[in-house]
């Protein structure tokens, strides 16, 4: 996706400027550009390439496997990022309240480990995909969420607590510890600092999940 | 002469083709947002009746049709992904 041919470019329709892109020989993605004005009041610094791309990293490091892959690409001059489409799946919202009842348990503690550790606050069934067929949840949007707005608990967080999927894993506990170390790396070089504030506080909630070993909505 | 404002909500299918699935109406006499679309789609039926959250001024609560233009201009800020898209909103001078 980084560097391959792009053989076709379709904007949608919609207030962001989102286009549809086709790669060759290596499917669709779908483009999002920087610097696109957000009438929101509480705007801040646009990071959303740096987000999208640091919640890829972290879900790569934890190796949970729930983002679809994002890179950096300019298109047209516009910088932006370029994250896979993910065919086989649907936005949760078509499934309304059944969604929990179409993916994996592991996947909602999966999602929910990785909602809580970047402090998600836009996780509507708007925000992320499920795919009934492998069980699997596809975690999307991270433009704007982490640390820096006041939005609401994510609701795969919810459902997690409410399923009573709060234990973490072993195989969770790992994750977290490889975590931790690549943290600690991200913060030498990180220069900015609303990035860096937002690795600070996943690391805290990180070393908070390590010491309880289970997630609660009182943490948040 | 009726002044119309309305939002529309796409949807991109598996074959990543865009599809409109509604378009958010109200007008300045009504006040209430009425949704044009299958209602029994379930996107539609959540936000009919759990609603949007205010992205615009951050505040507390979901907003629903009966919000008028503070539900219609934050549903461009709850649909952003591509996946589903929403419109800012449009105005239609609308001969009575």
């Amino acid at each position: 996706m980084e560097k391959g041919e792009i053989v076709h470019a379709e904007t949608l329709e919609g207030f962001y400027p989102v286009k549809v892109v086709t790669i060759k020989d290596d499917g669709k993605a779908i483009f999002r550009p920087d610097g696109f004005a957000y009438e929101r009041l509480d705007k801040k610094e646009d990071l959303r390439t740096e987000l999208e791309l640091l919640a890829y990293s972290i879900d790569q490091v934890l190796e949970f496997g729930l983002v679809p892959p994002v890179v950096p690409r300019d298109l047209k001059e516009k910088r932006g990022t370029l994250q896979k489409f993910v065919e086989d799946a649907e936005i949760a919202e078509n499934y309304g309240d059944n969604w929990p009842e179409v993916v994996a348990e592991s996947e909602i503690l999966k999602a929910a480990v990785f909602d809580f550790l970047i402090n998600a606050k836009d996780r509507h069934e708007g925000n992320f995909l499920v795919d009934p067929e492998s069980e699997k949840i596809w975690l999307i949007d991270h433009d704007d969420l982490m640390f820096r707005v006041n939005g609401f608990s994510s609701h795969i967080l919810v459902e997690a607590i409410r399923r009573n999927l709060a234990e973490l894993t072993e195989e969770i506990l790992a994750s977290l510890i490889k975590l931790l170390v690549k943290i600690d790396q991200l913060l030498a070089t990180q220069l900015n600092p609303e990035i860096h504030e937002v690795l600070v506080g996943v690391r805290d909630r990180a070393q908070n999940l390590l010491e309880t070993k289970r997630l609660a909505l009182n943490k948040l | 002469m009726i002044l119309l404002y309305f939002v529309e909500l796409f949807e991109l299918d598996r074959d990543a083709q865009q599809k409109k699935i509604a378009t958010f109406r109200l007008t300045e006499e009504s006040g209430v947002v009425e949704i044009e679309g299958n209602h029994e789609h379930a996107i539609i039926k959540s936000i009919q009746w759990e609603g949007i959250f205010d992205y615009k001024y951050a505040r507390p609560g979901k907003l629903y049709p009966y919000d008028g233009m503070n539900f219609l201009e934050n549903l461009k800020y709850q649909f952003r992904s591509g996946y589903l898209l929403a419109t800012d909103v449009k105005k239609q001078i609308i001969d009575n």
